[in-house]
């Protein structure tokens, strides 16, 4: 714009760029945790109301160890790989944006020893292998599929 | 109690119990997407039975 007063320097508008994505960032995840909150049916709430109990002995313990057995034992191993990814983003899921946002569920599970362990001990498998990024590529992928159709 | 016995039974898989929480059945796509092979068998060798992991709990 000849003539034109120049509004910001150039390392400003790097600066308002980036405070934009880091905006852009948390609004995504702040919608994230409110759909996995509000838009789970009634029905299905009903059925997995007691999230903690997926960190009970036979669920996180028992049921996870026979799904990695199933992915290691061959046959249909599609069906096992499938599954084992399923248990990945559902701790990812209850881990990192159904916890935080329940107090109650927090509180049960902080105040019960072998569910405690169990969550500690997923979630620093979790940590340190990207289930946070875990947690928000399978929530744009679902969104996708919905603009396609469903969810 | 007599709930959680019942969300136990109800959800006899961890992918029934995912697509209960997220109010759709997760697609292959979408899972493969977020789970890479390296994150599956990390989880795998981490989590198997017989592993370490557990026996320490």
């Amino acid at each position: 714009m000849p003539g034109g007063k120049r509004i910001c320097t150039r390392n400003q508008l790097i600066v308002f760029a980036s405070q934009s994505i880091a905006m852009v960032d948390s609004l995504a995840e702040l919608n994230f945790s409110n759909w996995l909150l509000k838009s789970t049916s009634p029905q299905s709430q009903s059925r997995m109301l007691d999230y903690s109990s997926w960190f009970s002995e036979s669920m996180a313990s028992a049921r996870v160890g026979s799904v990695c057995a199933g992915c290691k034992a061959g046959g249909s191993r599609a069906d096992a790989e499938n599954e084992a990814r399923s248990a990945v983003v559902l701790y990812s899921l209850l881990i990192y944006h159904i916890c935080p946002n329940l107090p109650a569920l927090r509180k049960k599970i902080g105040a019960t020893p072998g569910l405690r362990s169990n969550f500690k001990r997923i979630k620093a498998w979790l940590d340190s292998n990207g289930g946070g990024r875990i947690a928000k590529d399978f929530y744009r992928e679902m969104r996708k599929q919905s603009s396609v159709g469903g969810f | 109690m007599e709930f959680k016995k019942e969300s136990q039974q109800q959800a006899k898989s961890f992918s029934e119990a995912l697509a209960a929480l997220v109010g759709a059945q997760a697609s292959n796509q979408a899972l493969e997407k977020a789970v890479s092979r390296e994150t599956l068998s990390s989880f795998v060798k981490e989590f198997g039975k017989g592993s370490e992991f557990w026996r320490k709990a």
